[in-house]
């Protein structure tokens, strides 16, 4: 495994790769800093450029997009505010108050150290964890598979903010919407009610660009108008010391474990990680009473879990072909268009694509942190760029992004059909996650599920042979069961 | 309307439209041929799909109707209980729904125009840009000009780096 990871670093040092993860990483922080514009929604845009080049530089770019994407969000939320993304919800907490006392570079300069910190502790969790998780997903058959993507549903669905009933709705609706077309096991078309177009069933890109890009940008021309209030930071200098590694260590060390292991988990975003470590951190505070009003300690537990949550998120992608989360969907989507099979074969078949995503992960944190420490003041500026020049800019990239896919229009109005679908979802407070993911993870679920019926000879009672089987099925039913478990105690307790 | 009242009628109409939508998926799905070849056929994942989804938007249909009955006012929630949008910066500037519309019917011109070949890429996506943001933020003379500036410019950079660095074919 050292020689690997060592030869893929060595790759990543060579000016192309090197080239594309500083690119991806400049353009993650850019549009992570702009708020109503995320990481997954420039991921979705670019992958359509990538189709002709090297898979290593594509995903490089990428997980630079992603890393920088993600540390992104923390300037307008300290600024403004207003999250750049929703894994920087929770930095408004104290970063907002902080600002406004006039401490705003001391707020940056700890959310920097945090990312950067959280980031690299997690890439210890993935660069250990991954190949283990491995060897073992080889010995994986069709009925472990088929359990293994019904829990991940499952977990995405009851786990992703808002309502159960909502979220599974979400899943099977995502699972439904992928099911247009030829059915891969016998070469049936279904669901495509006469209709040629539908032969094909509707492309992953132009799902994913609808969904998240075009969605969010009506939400955010509904909401062109509103005015945003600048906050200065004056002084020179990020007002952080060496010093701050000691007095906030404990914090990081116990906030980045927190986010790696809420990033395994299908379904909980860096928000949700986030939330929990700066929770945890209040709960264990001297001074549980300054949180909420620019507490150092806030800033650093979500800063830090949202890193985090990136390098546990990517370990079930990379190692079972499982997406942690929306962006790993995509990232998933991204292997496939470079004809690559995410899941344990890709450690045996590729691995320079496998342990390149490990080093890209570690490198693109670095990068992350010299770019924010030298240019934090300038890139706090992109806040301020009118969104009218942007969003028009952002929708002429959907379609081109749509179109470039295959050459023809069918994608592009896929995708303003997905987009309008996503934008009413997310209006009735449908959770966006497991829709999408459902519709990733449904031809794979479908093809197990035949191959172990096929295998068996249509007992499906053939799953409870197999013990890690029994144990992801046995996942998914707890998952559903304890919310409502959950909800009966919560009742009992209150008669 | 009250949220109470939105989400009521957000719910409902969520329900009947999923609903609607799986009983056509169902109905279409009886035309497909029984398993042959392998148990399962291709039929039978459609189908378990739009009996599960009817089964949600039920449970959403009926917890909407037993919402609207009078209810104790919720308790206020703090922090860690979960919902952190709460927590964010409201403004008071109505939100500009007429405007969505009207750019995202724009952008449906803008890709039927390029799709049927009344125009090319390049002037069509000057002309969008110009009209879309103008629409999103509209001011004075100056500011025109910026934008047309900006869109011709736009136009002409994404043209030629698709093309010619990417290797992308644009209409």
């Amino acid at each position: 495994m050292e020689g690997t990871l060592l030869a893929a670093f060595a790759t990543l040092f060579q000016l192309k790769p090197m080239f594309f993860l500083t690119l991806g990483t400049a353009l993650g922080i850019m549009i992570g800093s702009i708020p109503g514009l995320t990481a997954s929604m420039l991921i979705a845009l670019t992958l359509p450029l990538t189709f002709y080049m090297v898979p290593v530089e594509a995903i490089t770019l990428l997980i630079g997009e992603y890393v920088g994407g993600i540390s992104g969000g923390f300037i307008a939320a300290i600024l403004l505010r207003m999250p750049g993304t929703p894994a920087s919800i929770v930095t408004t907490f104290d970063g907002y108050p902080m600002a406004q006392k006039g401490l705003g570079q001391r707020a940056l300069g700890l959310a920097i150290l945090s990312s950067f910190c959280g980031g690299v502790i997690s890439w210890f969790f993935l660069a250990g964890l991954s190949p283990t998780l491995a060897d073992l997903a080889l010995k994986f058959g069709p009925w472990e598979y088929f359990t293994l993507v019904l829990t991940a549903l499952v977990m995405l669905a009851t786990l992703s903010q808002g309502a159960m009933a909502k979220g599974l709705l979400a899943g099977a609706l995502g699972m439904m919407l992928a099911l247009p077309g030829m059915d891969s096991s016998i070469g049936q078309l279904r669901l495509t009610f006469g209709w040629d177009r539908l032969n094909g069933g509707f492309q992953l890109l132009p799902v994913l660009i609808g969904t998240f890009a075009i969605s969010q940008i009506i939400k955010d021309i509904i909401s062109i108008d509103q005015k945003i209030k600048k906050v200065s930071v004056a002084g020179r200098g990020l007002a952080i010391k060496l010093k701050d590694l000691k007095t906030h260590g404990g914090n990081i060390i116990r906030s980045s474990f927190i986010g790696a292991w809420v990033g395994l988990l299908p379904g909980i975003g860096a928000n949700i990680a986030a939330l929990m470590a700066y929770t945890t951190t209040k709960q264990l505070s001297k001074t549980p009473e300054e949180f909420g009003k620019g507490h150092e300690s806030g800033v650093v537990a979500g800063e830090t879990a949202n890193n985090a949550s990136i390098g546990g998120a990517l370990i079930p992608m990379i190692t079972m072909g499982i997406p942690g989360s929306v962006t790993e969907a995509i990232l998933i989507g991204a292997l496939v268009i470079h004809n690559l099979q995410p899941g344990p074969l890709l450690f045996t078949s590729n691995p320079e694509i496998a342990y390149g995503i490990i080093a890209a992960y570690l490198v693109a944190n670095v990068i992350m942190l010299v770019m924010m420490l030298a240019a934090i003041k300038w890139i706090a500026k992109l806040i301020y760029v009118p969104k009218a020049y942007l969003l028009t800019s952002i929708l002429v990239f959907c379609v081109i992004g749509s179109f470039a896919l295959a050459n023809n229009f069918f994608d592009v109005w896929v995708m303003l059909a997905f987009g309008v679908i996503g934008y009413f979802l997310d209006l009735a407070k449908v959770p966006l996650g497991p829709f999408v993911i459902g519709f990733v993870l449904t031809p794979i679920a479908e093809e197990q599920l035949r191959a172990g019926l096929m295998m068996s000879g249509g007992n499906i009672f053939d799953i409870f042979t197999r013990p890690f089987a029994v144990v992801f099925l046995a996942t998914s039913v707890l998952t559903l069961l304890w919310p409502l478990f959950q909800e009966f105690r919560n009742r009992r307790k209150s008669n | 309307m009250d949220n109470d009242r939105y989400s009521f009628v957000i719910d409902i109409i969520l329900s009947l439209v999923i609903i609607a939508f799986s009983i056509v998926i169902y109905i279409d799905t009886l035309d497909l041929p029984p398993p042959k070849y392998e148990p399962m056929g291709a039929a039978a994942l459609p189908q378990i799909l739009a009996g599960l989804l009817i089964i949600f938007s039920l449970f959403i249909l009926i917890k909407a109707i037993v919402k609207k009955q009078p209810a104790a006012a919720p308790a206020e929630k703090s922090p860690e209980q979960g919902d952190v949008s709460t927590f964010l910066e409201t403004d008071t500037s109505p939100p500009s729904f007429t405007k969505a519309a009207i750019v995202f019917f724009l952008t449906c011109i803008y890709v039927y125009v390029m799709s049927a070949k009344l125009s090319g890429f390049m002037p069509a996506t000057m002309i969008y840009i110009f009209v879309a943001g103008s629409i999103m933020k509209p001011a004075n003379l100056i500011s025109k000009v910026k934008m047309a500036s900006f869109a011709i410019v736009f136009a002409l950079a994404t043209f030629y780096i698709f093309t010619g660095l990417f290797y992308i074919d644009l209409p």
